[in-house]
């Protein structure tokens, strides 16, 4: 009995070693697979409710955003459904924040992308890195898995 | 100390003396110098302490050591004090014993006298008692050479210790203290505190020839009682003492077995009206020690293997989630999600999988590994390091950073490698969990001689056969053995007769034919009939015991060669530590100098992809610190620990199994340098015993006459020859007359008048005095006295020659087989005897010793000094010998060989017994020695280039990607060298082969 153990986690140990061994060739924290690379939150700490056409104006507004502590609303230019360069920034507190408006400058796409990120680095200051952004303090809530963000029309 | 001094005293080192006999050589050697007054020596701290008057030279002393056979130690004079008539100086303190066990003692460090009486140069030696004890201990948790070194440097430093040996492979330490100073108590706490575990096995009994049987007594009622009981017992023959203590309801009684038996004393008790039976109580005999060292040993076992899975089973999921795709990512962001919906928040999953980790590796950092952290500790105090430092700076170097990478938010984006640290101690602890498996099996040869020992005795008690355990088998019982039974223990046949296998002691196949007054020894198998014995030895008396404590102490005794270990092991550590520094700072400041601060992979070829691989992906300074981890892990102290002490262990172990009793490592060692092997004669190369070897008959008469013509003038006589005569006779069925008319003498034979005939058997003057002429025989007594042989003529009625009888010590069957493959493997022979010349050729001839290689006419005390001029003449010497006369020579010699037959002095002295008393086995010894031998050197070329191999790959990076591989190379490291050892079982002795060949 004792043998078979003994074996079994050998075997299971050997085997771990050879996965590990196939795989160490280049897994670091910077290089690991990208999941969530956010901060996770339930539905119910985090939402985010803005109307998806908003065509003409200056200054977006977001209906109402549910935050788990206190966030950024952050707004970037849609560049083919990826986000692009950062184009209206507005700082909300912990809780509920309704009609909050984010002027929007500089904007060149017709579309944007409106995410909520965290407030975990310098407080009011905005540290997010979109070269290192999985290594960022500022990065964005996820909630069931998919990143709590909205596109909008504005042009 | 007053300052009318007449006399010093001297404390001299002296190395090499390993007995009594060793004592007295040196003592008599160094009596014979003017001016020495008195000396003794000791064996066991290696002094002897001379009182000299002032005129004695210290080189007179040196020289009187070396021509005793031994080495001065260095310093030579350890002490040096003047001494008063009647006045005892410190110096023979250190071997009387400075002061009573109640009175406080002065530790070695104590300053020495005002008046000057030690000089303050030397140290001063512990004051020792004549009482010194032996005590083994079963030491627990060592892992390397290191540890066995902080052992013995803490115990060499302890007052009351003379002396202590660890040896790694048994897990076994050997201590000689004083108890007036120290407690075998006091030593395991001291043990202990080093980090070890240490559990006293047993002391040295003393051993007595009077029996000792403690009763248990009913119907007692009172002090009447108990004073009759004793009264009854003392009237009996051969009872020394006996006390009843009628509180505990039990009687001692002190006996000697050869006059009364157990049995008897019971008897009395029971004719006097009371009941009695023998108390049961635990003896020291076989193993009794050892089982409790095998129960702590499979107790460590069974922990290390709990503690093994315990680190295996949360190393795999640490191992998943540190680096395995899926589980890497999925399982983190589960848990956040979980915390998010039950806790509310938001979670970051990249930090809780290092908080995952941590808690994960934590676990096994401080439960599995903190047996490194204590052994480092251990080593630690005492300014030293082991296996267990360079595994505690590995994993802890991981761990901690690792755990500063988690909590410090300035790091809290670099990697961590908590699986590294978990890894290896999971790897670590799997190396000592086989190792310990396979360290087991080293020792399979002493536990199969352990279990020879019969479980049950049929003894008489009360006048009937009862069954009871052979630990309540007392001296003096009478035992019963039934045909195909095992013999209990060892005694002396009082009725019956049988033959006895005795192969398992002795590996003498053929049965034993045992009659009354024959001695049996205990785990042989009766075969046919039946007898009952009495006990002379029992428990840790019988010769099973004796042999078995004789292969643990062999298997505990440290080799020379391991000295060789031992100072590589004291510098091991911190040369590692060192690398695995310079490692680190190599890479962490050279590396972006040399391959740039974001280094290609690719650039400078495979050795260098892993580490350069590496710092593209962490930084150079992450890359630094794993190839420093690797350096530091995969370094193997244990391998160097083990390689000579499990081969000594399976060598000795095999020894023990062939017949072959190997005293110490050192002799084990020795044996393979033999160069030369002296032979003593009698008894050794021959059988000790005149035969009668040949027959010459005159005209007309028969050989049935001739003996019976010299054996009836012979029978009364117990003079050899005369022996050799009459056992022919008899052997012949010849039935012996009487003799009128006796009469002997001397220097010429005897006479007297055999049925109505005048008989003269004696010498050519005998033969001369009776008018018989023999020159008709004269060429055929020249011839036989040539061969060796002694010549009696038989006359009859003062006119003719009946006959010529030749009687000769002949040699024994299997002497001239060795000696002629001891030729053939290049070791010369040779043969010493008190024999004239001739005799000594003649035997010579018959075993095929050349002449010049027989040293003849030697008196006894002049044998060490022929062994001693071939030692000077370069050859490493090993003598084979039986007798009390052999007793120096086999001192003197490099390796002493004492026949299994022969005296206990001999085989006191002797290095090598041989139970079987085949010459043959010193062949197989020899074998053996160079056997073993070839496997601790393969061990270490094995340890040694397994180190010198993978540290240079450890420090170019090599592992860097992989740290853990570091433990598992090293876990296999030491495995390989105990397996390695264990091949030694396979050794077959060549000699048995050959005969079957030859046959």
């Amino acid at each position: 009995m004792n043998r078979t153990i003994l074996v079994v986690a050998l075997a299971a140990l050997g085997a771990a070693s050879l996965m590990v061994t196939g795989c160490a060739g280049g897994t670091s924290a910077a290089e690991k697979p990208m999941g969530v690379w956010g901060y996770v939150a339930s539905a119910d700490n985090a939402k985010l409710e803005v109307a998806d056409v908003q065509t003409g104006v200056n200054d977006l507004v977001v209906d109402s955003v549910l935050a788990p502590g206190d966030s950024w609303i952050v707004v970037h230019a849609d560049e083919n459904g990826k986000p692009g360069k950062r184009v209206g920034l507005q700082h909300v507190s912990k809780g509920e924040s309704t009609a909050v408006k984010v002027a929007l400058k500089n904007l060149t796409t017709s579309d944007v992308i409106v995410a909520v990120h965290a407030d975990r680095g310098t407080p009011g200051k905005f540290d997010f890195d979109m070269m290192k952004k999985e290594m960022s303090p500022d990065r964005p809530y996820f909630v069931g898995g998919k990143e709590l963000a909205s596109v909008v029309a504005v042009r | 100390m007053t300052t009318d001094t007449t006399h010093k005293v001297l404390s001299l080192s002296v190395v090499g003396m390993h007995c009594g006999a060793c004592e007295k050589l040196v003592s008599m050697n160094a009596s014979k110098i003017d001016g020495v007054v008195s000396v003794k020596a000791d064996a066991q701290t290696g002094i002897v302490i001379v009182e000299v008057e002032h005129e004695v030279s210290t080189d007179d002393l040196i020289g009187a050591v070396i021509d005793a056979g031994f080495t001065p130690g260095d310093p030579f004079v350890m002490e040096e004090a003047e001494a008063a008539e009647g006045e005892t100086a410190p110096a023979q303190d250190a071997l009387r014993g400075a002061s009573s066990p109640a009175e406080p003692v002065e530790t070695p460090r104590a300053p020495a006298s005002e008046e000057g009486a030690v000089s303050p140069s030397v140290p001063e030696p512990v004051p020792e008692s004549d009482e010194l004890e032996d005590t083994t201990f079963a030491v627990g948790g060592m892992t390397c050479a290191s540890c066995v070194a902080v052992i013995e440097k803490t115990l060499a430093k302890t007052p009351g210790v003379s002396s202590s040996a660890v040896n790694l492979a048994t897990e076994r330490l050997a201590t000689t203290f004083d108890p007036a100073i120290i407690t075998d108590e006091k030593i395991a706490q001291i043990v202990a505190n080093l980090g070890y575990t240490a559990t006293p096995m047993e002391a040295a009994a003393p051993h007595s020839d009077t029996g000792k049987v403690t009763l248990v007594l009913t119907g007692m009622h009172c002090a009447s009682c108990s004073g009759l009981i004793e009264k009854v017992l003392g009237k009996l023959d051969g009872v020394k003492s006996a006390t009843v203590n009628l509180a505990m309801e039990t009687g001692v009684v002190e006996f000697d077995p050869a006059i009364v038996g157990v049995d008897e004393i019971i008897g009395a008790v029971l004719g006097a009206g009371y009941g009695a039976t023998v108390k049961v109580e635990a003896t020291s005999g076989i193993g009794s020690g050892a089982d409790l060292q095998r129960e702590s040993q499979a107790k460590a076992y069974s922990a290390e293997k709990r503690m093994f899975f315990f680190s295996v089973a949360i190393s795999i999921p640490l191992l998943l989630i540190a680096m395995i795709p899926p589980f890497m990512t999925e399982v983190p962001q589960r848990l956040a999600e979980l915390l998010a919906a039950t806790v509310g928040g938001a979670w970051a999953p990249m930090l809780l999988g290092k908080y995952l980790m941590f808690v994960l590796a934590t676990v096994v950092q401080f439960t599995a590994g903190r047996r490194f952290y204590k052994g480092a500790w251990g080593a630690l105090k005492q300014r030293t390091g082991n296996m267990d430092t360079l595994i505690a700076i590995g994993t802890s170097a991981a761990y901690f950073y690792s755990v500063a990478a988690t909590f410090v938010p300035a790091l809290e984006m670099e990697p961590v490698f908590y699986e590294t640290s978990a890894l290896l101690i999971t790897f670590v602890l799997l190396g000592k969990l086989l190792e310990a498996r396979a360290k087991g099996r080293t020792s399979d040869a002493i536990k199969a001689l352990m279990g020879l020992a019969a479980k049950t005795a049929r003894v008489v008690r009360g006048g009937e056969e009862i069954d009871v355990p052979v630990e309540q088998v007392v001296v003096g019982d009478v035992v019963v053995v039934r045909p195909g039974e095992k013999v209990p223990v060892d005694g002396k046949l009082v009725d019956g007769s049988s033959s006895v296998d005795e192969s398992m002691l002795t590996g003498e196949s053929i049965p034993v034919e045992k009659n009354a007054g024959d001695t049996v020894i205990g785990a042989t198998i009766n075969k046919l009939g039946s007898f009952r014995f009495r006990a002379t030895k029992v428990g840790a008396d019988t010769a099973l015991a004796q042999i078995v404590k004789l292969v643990e102490d062999a298997q505990g005794s440290k080799a020379p060669v391991q000295r060789f270990a031992d100072r590589i092991s004291a510098v091991f550590v911190p040369f590692v530590i060192s690398a695995s520094l310079l490692t680190f700072l190599f890479w962490g400041f050279a590396g972006p100098a040399i391959f740039g601060a974001n280094p290609d992979p690719n650039a400078a070829g495979l050795l260098f992809e892993p580490v350069l691989m590496s710092a593209a992906t962490n930084g150079w300074w992450i890359a630094a610190l794993l190839a420093g981890i690797a350096v530091v892990v995969i370094a193997c102290p244990c391998a160097l620990g083990l390689a000579t002490p499990t081969a000594i262990m399976v060598g000795t172990g095999k020894g023990a199994q062939n017949g072959i009793l190997i005293k110490s490592g050192d002799a084990l060692e020795s044996a393979y340098k033999i160069s030369a092997i002296v032979f003593d004669k009698t008894g050794t190369l021959t059988h000790g015993k005149p035969e009668v070897t040949d027959i010459v008959l005159a005209e007309g008469h028969d050989v049935t006459r001739v003996f019976t013509f010299a054996a009836a003038l012979e029978r009364n006589s117990e003079h050899p020859l005369a022996e050799a005569v009459v056992n022919r006779a008899k052997s012949d069925g010849i039935e012996i007359p009487e003799v009128e008319g006796f009469s002997a003498i001397p220097g010429h034979g005897v006479e007297g008048t055999v049925m109505g005939m005048r008989v003269a058997f004696g010498n050519r003057k005998l033969m001369a005095r009776e008018n018989i002429n023999i020159d008709a025989y004269e060429p055929e007594i020249c011839r036989l006295e040539d061969e060796g042989k002694t010549v009696m003529l038989v006359g009859v009625n003062g006119a003719k020659l009946a006959g010529i009888v030749a009687v000769a010590d002949t040699l024994k069957e299997n002497s001239a087989e060795a000696v002629a493959r001891l030729q053939s493997m290049g070791v010369e022979t040779y043969m010493i005897t008190g024999d004239n010349r001739r005799t000594a050729g003649a035997i010579a001839r018959q075993t095929g010793l050349d002449d010049a290689h027989v040293l003849a006419e030697v008196l006894p005390e002049n044998k060490a000094e022929e062994v001693a001029k071939l030692q000077a003449a370069g050859k490493v010497v090993a003598m084979v010998g039986d007798g009390i006369n052999d007793t120096p020579a086999l001192a003197q010699a490099d390796v002493g060989i004492a026949m299994g037959a022969g005296t206990d002095v001999a085989m006191e002295t002797g290095g090598i017994v041989l139970i079987k008393n085949d010459l043959r086995d010193v062949v197989t010894a020899i074998q053996l020695s160079r056997a073993t031998m070839r496997k601790i050197r393969q061990n270490f070329v094995w340890a040694l280039g397994y180190n010198t191999i993978l540290i240079p790959i450890a420090m170019v990076g090599l592992l860097s990607q992989v740290p853990w591989v570091a433990g598992a190379a090293m876990a296999f490291s030491s495995v390989s060298v105990v397996t390695s050892s264990l091949l030694l079982r396979r050794f077959k002795p060549s000699m048995p082969e050959l005969a079957k060949t030859a046959a």
